[in-house]
């Protein structure tokens, strides 16, 4: 029975892949060279992005959007205008919260949970998830995506809350377009990124307290 | 004595009275639940001394005795998550530092208070007072309930009985719909808060 379902399992990834057209990568290598080089020309980002929060209790998907502000080495904002308004900023040192006026701080160390989905987050924006040894990664494309799905190898700290990121790099550019998060029990958010803008200067400013 | 017809009225009027005092079937609303489709999404937040979190709530009424509720951060994080089945009280999800003995009991009452689940089985009520349009109901249920309804809507609910050092203590606000528009927990003994507003989704 458990051999029958985990045959199941894989015909319908199998078929939801090749709906979109995914197949699997061939020039895995030629892909990850190419995109470490796209991307290590990159020091800021700013883009628009939608959140769509899928759930078994929803009858239809909850929406927010927002924008991302990313500078490097490892400072993002995600600021979010619509239903709420609500700031997170990861500064490699902190994590600053700003909910509709009501500001919270804490160190990005005291939470092991919040410090992996820290590097989650910026390595994904900057395209550099590929080199984290964190995950087990399988490759897939179809004409217009690259798509790299990224398993927790530890089930401890991200795993509980995430079983699978997919993470949908443009063909054009190699950007990040749009990242999907795989919970447990199938639940799953996905983030799209629209009107990306490389390389403005983004003050420091942005990314601290005030 | 003899069982003449003036004594079977009064007999009459005294039972009358007994079920208008306490009742098992009385006009006490059910949940505001009931009324909705789908799903109820709530901005909740939390404030505990000095720390401020805030996330969303989502609550829906699947069949009589049935509930289901999860409560996720605003970046899509799922954190709790949970189903009420006749009274039962069944984790599906729940993040690590809430998962305390002490901090299920609180949340599990919370919840079931915040959704109105326990007055599906009344078993018994008792009108206690009328005032400024307010009746004052004492409810058993799953749980001993002290509510305050007007113009068929619960406005304050807060539990009873026993041992209850932290009881819980909810007022629900309304505009012309029966949802309530925003709701606010809190808790005796305990510095911590909950404020919940609809939110207003696509």
């Amino acid at each position: 029975m458990r051999y029958l379902c985990t045959i199941l399992l894989y015909v319908t990834i199998g078929y939801s892949f090749a709906q979109d057209g995914f197949v699997a990568m061939e020039e895995i290598e030629v892909f990850r060279n190419t995109l470490a080089e796209q991307t290590s020309s990159i020091n800021s980002i700013q883009a628009e992005f939608k959140q769509e929060k899928f759930m078994s209790i929803l009858s239809q998907q909850l929406v927010a959007n927002g924008v991302i502000q990313y500078k490097t080495p490892n400072m993002v904002k995600w600021s979010y205008t619509k239903p709420y308004k609500y700031d997170i900023v990861l500064n490699g040192k902190e994590i600053i919260i700003n909910d509709d006026g009501k500001v919270n701080s804490f160190s990005v160390g005291s939470s092991k949970m919040f410090s992996e989905m820290n590097q989650l987050i910026v390595n994904s924006v900057q395209g550099d998830v590929l080199n984290d040894n964190k995950f087990m990664i399988s490759y897939f494309e179809n004409k217009l995506y690259y798509l790299t799905i990224l398993k927790p190898l530890n089930k401890e700290q991200l795993g509980n809350f995430v079983e699978e990121i997919h993470v949908f790099f443009d063909k054009k550019n190699y950007s990040v377009s749009k990242l999907k998060m795989v919970e447990p029990e199938g639940d799953y958010t996905e983030l799209s990124f629209s009107n990306k803008h490389f390389n403005q200067q983004i003050s420091d400013e942005i990314f601290t307290k005030k | 004595m003899k069982f003449s017809l003036k004594n079977s009225y009064i007999f009459f009027i005294l039972v009358i009275a007994f079920q208008a005092n306490s009742q098992t079937t009385t006009n006490i609303p059910s949940t505001y639940l009931n009324d909705v489709k789908n799903n109820l999404v709530y901005d909740m937040s939390m404030s505990y001394k000095d720390y401020y979190g805030s996330g969303l709530l989502v609550m829906k009424k699947d069949a009589l005795g049935q509930y289901h509720g999860v409560f996720l951060s605003k970046v899509g994080l799922k954190l709790m998550e949970f189903i009420i089945r006749k009274g039962e009280f069944e984790w599906l999800k729940l993040i690590e530092i809430m998962d305390k003995k002490a901090s299920r009991k609180i949340l599990e009452r919370d919840f079931s208070m915040l959704m109105l689940s326990d007055l599906d089985y009344i078993k018994k009520t008792k009108s206690i007072k009328i005032k400024n349009e307010v009746e004052y109901y004492k409810v058993w249920s799953t749980r001993k309930l002290l509510l305050e309804i007007k113009n068929a809507r619960i406005q304050k609910e807060e539990n009873r009985g026993g041992l209850n050092l932290t009881k819980t203590k909810i007022t629900f606000y309304y505009d012309k719909e029966n949802t309530p528009k925003s709701v606010s927990l809190i808790h005796r003994n305990i510095d911590l808060k909950l404020e919940l507003k609809l939110l207003e989704i696509q």
